[in-house]
């Protein structure tokens, strides 16, 4: 892959800088951008005008939680996309190719329209998390322990097209006239118009999770040598198999609920990352949260731009952005996978 | 035809005489080729129909039309045989005449004429003089043209007696339907909005007919009215849950706000007389609040 | 000191592959592990390093039994060599031989000390790859890619070494000082046990020497007396030449003996 004759491995002291700088700038702009900028600095010290109630309640009940969903939604994505390529040594593996994330919506989808939610509102992201456990216990069942590339990618076409077809009967079947018509958000996903209420959803979710996957950095740098290397370096591949499922499973799962299936983040962050971090799949978990919050708050941003007439769907911009980089990659491992 | 060599005025009326009788049996033909036996398989037609036409004639409605979720005729339509649109259902029922709804049933539609059944399409009328035609060629077509008159007139009365679109004060009113969208002054509910004396949020935003209304945009643009759709359908679907926003619910409770039941104009029909009268109660309300602001009441 | 595994048995999708095979390394002493290709080797130093689960056997270290798990302190004392070196990410040289610290950091985050770097600076320096430290470690030769992985090893600094033919692709000058290197390992302490196919480097190098064939260890003992022309015969169907020269013993296959293919 990379035969250049650099050290390629040292890790560039300036990724965490930007990585934060860029983030909290994205997080900022998600507040001001919108169908009106709203001035910060001026609301802050009360100069804001006879709008300012109003500006004050968009912020705080529209833009804030949106922007935070956005950082948990595209971190969780950008974690779980850098963990399971370093579990599964390979740079396509990310959630929303292997269907784990159309599984995810495929729980939340019957949660939902079947009434769980309504005696037990947790069942929404329970549901998602089902789902996404599932989805992935599939993909490792069918392409885990050392499976060629282009298997794992089959698995993945396969996990997705049945939890598709699967979301799309469902929706079919739902009681509610509404459900067929929001396929597209299930698809497509969304993070329009979402307040607190989804923010707490999804928050417990990521505390549990977002640690475990963390300390996951370890292992995946044993990894690099192979299973039997990093077995025999004291790492416990069951028991490193069952936290990948248990903590992307529990993160995707509940984002998906809450936003519907947004591809291709887990996919782009760690491949751009990547060569910041020396090629270390333990060192490139950390950033690639931060990675992917910054991603999908600037896709965020792109979708209220104000060049296009109507609001695009979030997975839109996502797979405008990381379709392209797919067909990139797949060009250049081609001798590798195929 | 036969040209008569005597010249244009004088063979004139004896073709005439010639082709009379003819004339008279092919009107009478005519009268008798009235459609008795009549099908709808769509809702907004069954409603219309239901109106219209006296009961024996309409031989079959759709299922939704027996559905008190889905229509506000839900009663009348008891006894009445329901089909659900499939074309094999419709055949068996030898109807004279099927009406379906232009845009939704294409399928079905070009199964049926294939088959050699006449069938009456339906447009969306998008203001109140279009659904007025509507209802009078429906009368012609349908020989019931006393009927639909008597109701046109009964229509334009209310609309006349409901129209407050030359008062001076207009408030902004902004239409909030299930799923964020809104609608523009191309529709039918814009003009009952223009003509219950408001404004609409819509045209500020550019939006003639349908469109998104992101709550952000809602709360910009500060409207004195909110009408919100409010489904009877209580189903679970991503469609409600907007209307939970914590900002949406702030709003609610500080403007005057109307509940439009969405039985009551997702069809085009003489009853869009209800959700115009109730705009016009709440526009009432809202004029009445700003001389006393004290309180601003929102209907239980 | 002893790592030792006595009686494996091992069934493998209907074939037998170990029969009641048992090895034990002592610290201080090179065992080498010969046979013919199939015999069962590589599954019999697996399985001393704890990577068969399905072994049926007893594995203990210092007389304390083995965890059935992977584990650090186990990971700290046995160092395991395959016998080909898998590399998923182009990282450098260095980074991997800095991977046989990963057991003897504690946490999450266990980054490398200035000992660490000693160490690995030593290790590289004792399998003689100091040179290609900053190079990709994808963009090397098989040969430079072995001495890599076994600079890797080295960096645990274990008490045992299990290595799966170790000097295969190495050019003579390599195989040599891998041989010695590890010779020197053992006169410092480590325990080394590691599979072998040529006959004159088990001969030189090994302090004990175990043969298999067919999944049972058929003999096992001093190097000149095991590779004797009549068990060379039986296991390889080659007849060897045997000859002592100033610098040791030489072992040479100079034949095949129709009777016995292997």
């Amino acid at each position: 892959m990379n035969a250049s004759n650099q050290p390629a491995s040292v890790q560039t002291p300036w990724l965490w800088p930007v990585l934060v700088t860029t983030t909290v700038a994205l997080f900022v702009a998600s507040l001001k951008v919108g169908s009106a900028p709203i001035p910060l600095w001026d609301l802050a010290t009360g100069n804001a005008g006879p709008e300012a109630a109003t500006l004050s309640l968009i912020l705080a009940e529209i833009r804030l939680p949106r922007a935070i969903l956005a950082v948990f939604v595209g971190g969780t994505l950008g974690l779980c996309g850098a963990v399971l390529q370093g579990l599964l040594r390979n740079p396509l593996a990310e959630p929303g190719l292997l269907g784990a994330s159309s599984a995810g919506a495929l729980g939340a989808v019957i949660a939902l329209y079947f009434g769980l939610t309504a005696t037990l509102p947790l069942a929404l992201p329970l549901g998602g998390i089902a789902g996404a456990v599932l989805g992935i216990m599939l993909i490792l069942f069918l392409a885990g322990r050392g499976a060629r590339p282009s298997t794992l990618i089959l698995a993945g076409v396969a996990v997705n097209s049945l939890a598709g077809a699967l979301t799309a009967l469902a929706l079919n079947l739902a009681p509610s006239p509404f459900a067929s018509l929001e396929i597209v958000f299930w698809m497509l996903g969304s993070l329009a118009d979402r307040s607190f209420e989804d923010v707490t959803i999804v928050l417990p979710f990521v505390l549990l999770g977002w640690p475990i996957l963390l300390m996951l950095r370890r292992p995946l740098e044993a990894l690099t040598l192979g299973e039997d290397v990093a077995s025999s370096l004291g790492f416990d591949l069951r028991h490193l198999q069952l936290r990948v499922v248990l903590a992307t499973g529990l993160t995707v799962g509940a984002c998906v609920s809450v936003s519907g299936n947004i591809g291709f983040v887990g996919l782009m962050v760690p491949h751009l990352l990547r060569p910041w971090v020396g090629h270390h799949p333990g060192r490139l978990v950390a950033p690639s949260a931060l990675g992917g919050a910054a991603l999908l708050l600037g896709a965020d941003l792109l979708t209220r731009s104000p060049v296009l007439g109507q609001e695009l769907k979030l997975g839109v911009v996502t797979a405008l952005l990381g379709a392209p980089l797919f067909l990139h990659l797949l060009w250049h491992l081609r001798t590798r996978l195929l | 035809m036969v040209s008569s060599p005597e010249g244009y005025t004088g063979g004139w009326t004896r073709r005439v005489g010639r082709w009379l009788p003819m004339m008279a049996l092919l009107a009478a033909g005519i009268a008798s080729a009235t459609p008795q036996r009549i099908v709808s398989i769509n809702l907004c037609a069954d409603q219309l129909l239901m109106t219209l036409l006296p009961r024996e004639r309409l031989i079959s409605v759709t299922h939704l039309a027996a559905d008190p979720t889905q229509s506000m005729m839900a009663g009348q339509a008891r006894g009445v045989p329901v089909n659900h649109g499939r074309a094999d259902e419709v055949v068996r029922l030898k109807p004279d005449l099927v009406v379906a709804g232009r845009y939704s049933q294409t399928q079905t539609v070009a199964l049926l004429r294939a088959l050699g059944i006449p069938v009456l399409e339906l447009d969306v009328p998008s203001s109140t003089e279009q659904l007025i035609k509507q209802m009078d060629d429906l009368g012609q077509r349908l020989g019931v043209s006393q009927t639909a008159h008597i109701e046109i007139e009964r229509f334009r009365r209310a609309l006349d007696e409901l129209d407050r679109s030359e008062l001076p004060n207009r408030p902004l009113a902004a239409l909030y339907r299930v799923n964020r969208g809104t609608e523009g002054r191309d529709t039918l509910i814009g003009e009952l909005m223009h003509r219950a004396g408001m404004r609409n949020v819509a045209d500020e935003l550019g939006v003639r007919r349908w469109g998104t209304l992101p709550m952000e945009s809602l709360l910009l643009a500060q409207p004195d009215i909110i009408i919100v759709e409010q489904s009877s359908d209580r189903q679970p679907a991503m469609a409600h849950q907007f209307l939970r926003h914590p900002a949406l619910r702030r709003l609610l409770a500080e403007t005057q706000t109307a509940l439009l039941d969405s039985r009551d104009w997702s069809c085009a029909g003489p009853w869009l007389t209800r959700p115009l009268a109730q705009l016009v109660q709440t526009r009432a309300r809202w004029s009445d609040a700003l001389t006393e602001p004290a309180t601003v009441q929102t209907p239980p | 000191m002893t790592l030792e595994a006595t009686s494996i048995n091992l069934t493998l999708g209907g074939r037998t592959i170990l029969t009641d095979a048992s090895v034990r390394v002592d610290t201080g002493r090179v065992i080498g592990l010969l046979g013919p290709n199939g015999a069962g080797k590589s599954t019999l130093l697996r399985s001393l390093a704890g990577l068969e689960p399905s072994a049926e056997s007893k594995r203990t270290l210092d007389g304390v039994a083995a965890p059935t798990r992977a584990n650090r302190e186990w990971a700290c004392k046995v160092a395991y060599l395959p016998q080909t070196g898998d590399l998923s990410w182009p990282v450098t040289v260095r980074e991997v031989v800095a991977l046989g610290r990963l057991p003897h950091h504690t946490g999450p985050w266990g980054s490398q000390s200035a000992q660490d770097r000693a160490i690995v600076d030593l290790a590289m320096q004792q399998a003689d790859v100091n040179s290609l430290a900053n190079r990709p470690a994808d963009a090397l030769s098989g040969g430079e890619r072995a001495r890599v992985m076994l600079a890797r090893a080295l960096a645990t600094e274990p008490d045992y070494l299990l290595a799966d033919e170790p000097v295969a692709g190495l050019d003579p000058g390599h195989q040599l000082q891998v041989m010695e290197l590890l010779r020197a390992r053992a006169g410092a302490g480590m325990g080394v046990l590691v599979v072998l196919h040529d006959l004159t480097l088990a001969c030189r190098y090994c302090d004990e020497v175990m043969l298999l064939y067919a999944g049972r260890v058929v003999a096992q003992g001093r190097p000149v007396e095991v590779l004797n022309p009549d068990n060379m015969a039986k296991v390889f169907g080659v007849r060897v030449l045997a000859a002592d020269t100033p610098d040791g013993p030489v072992r040479i296959p100079m034949a095949r003996l129709r009777e016995n293919t292997p």
